[in-house]
């Protein structure tokens, strides 16, 4: 098997494994080059405000599951 | 002889956010994710430690079943190129081990080639987008990337 599709398989793998110390690297390779927000950027994240992502909406406060069936990713839609 | 309930409590939350981070969606998210439990229990009698660690094994299901799911739902149809391959866990290089080397062989990179490497084949840049993003020619990039594949292939030659 080349080595490409090895680090294409392990990559993938690493999403599911989240394994600690690829995570470092590949959050720091993120990190050094993730582009800053414009003021007109950080208002329009403001003027979206609060789209209903909140523990409240989850059994149990976790935020992995619609507490009923009103539950929309984007607020009340 | 593994406990379904503990299978589910200690790998329902890593399927989900695996899937969910494919599908987008999480109502679909949790159909597959049901059906690749409806999978592993199948099979659990099958599942056999010498040739996989469990989160391998569970791993290959999810991938799957999610190839299944495009290859059936999805609106386009289409597989993502990241799991277009359906592999069997003899076939996989994918272990926890592996993922500890892969990480070391990472470090023992420059800097550049590093990052190459990652948003190449974790963010599946191409080499342009990649050239636009860290701000060095495409020409550059694309020797960058010859080299860190060959110094990594060493690398995993010589572990």
């Amino acid at each position: 098997m080349g080595i490409e599709k090895n680090l294409k398989s392990l990559f993938e793998f690493q999403k599911f494994e989240k394994n600690s110390r690829l995570e470092k690297i590949i959050s720091e390779t993120e990190n050094r080059y993730a582009t800053n927000l414009s003021d007109s950027d950080v208002s329009n994240v403001a003027a979206a405000g609060d789209v209903g992502l909140t523990a409240e909406n989850f059994p149990d406060g976790k935020l992995d599951k619609p507490k009923n069936d009103k539950y929309h990713p984007l607020g009340n839609v | 002889m593994l406990e379904k309930t503990e299978l589910y409590n200690q790998f329902h939350n890593k399927v989900q956010n695996y899937i969910l981070a494919k599908v987008k969606n999480i109502f679909e998210a949790e159909d597959i994710c049901s059906k690749v439990f409806l999978r592993i229990y199948e099979k659990l009698d099958s599942f056999d430690e010498k040739r996989a660690s469990l989160s391998t094994w569970i791993f290959t299901i999810a991938n799957n079943t999610l190839i299944d799911y495009y290859r059936t739902r999805h609106v386009q149809g289409e597989v993502p190129e990241t799991f277009a391959t359906s592999e069997s866990v003899e076939e996989s290089v994918c272990n926890e081990e592996m993922l500890e080397t892969l990480a070391h062989a990472l470090e023992s990179l420059d800097m550049r080639e590093r990052d190459i490497i990652v948003f190449r084949y974790y963010n599946n840049l191409s080499l342009k987008e990649i050239a636009e993003k860290i701000d060095i020619s495409y020409s550059y990039v694309k020797i960058m990337h010859k080299k860190a594949l060959e110094n990594l292939k060493k690398y995993f030659e010589n572990v």
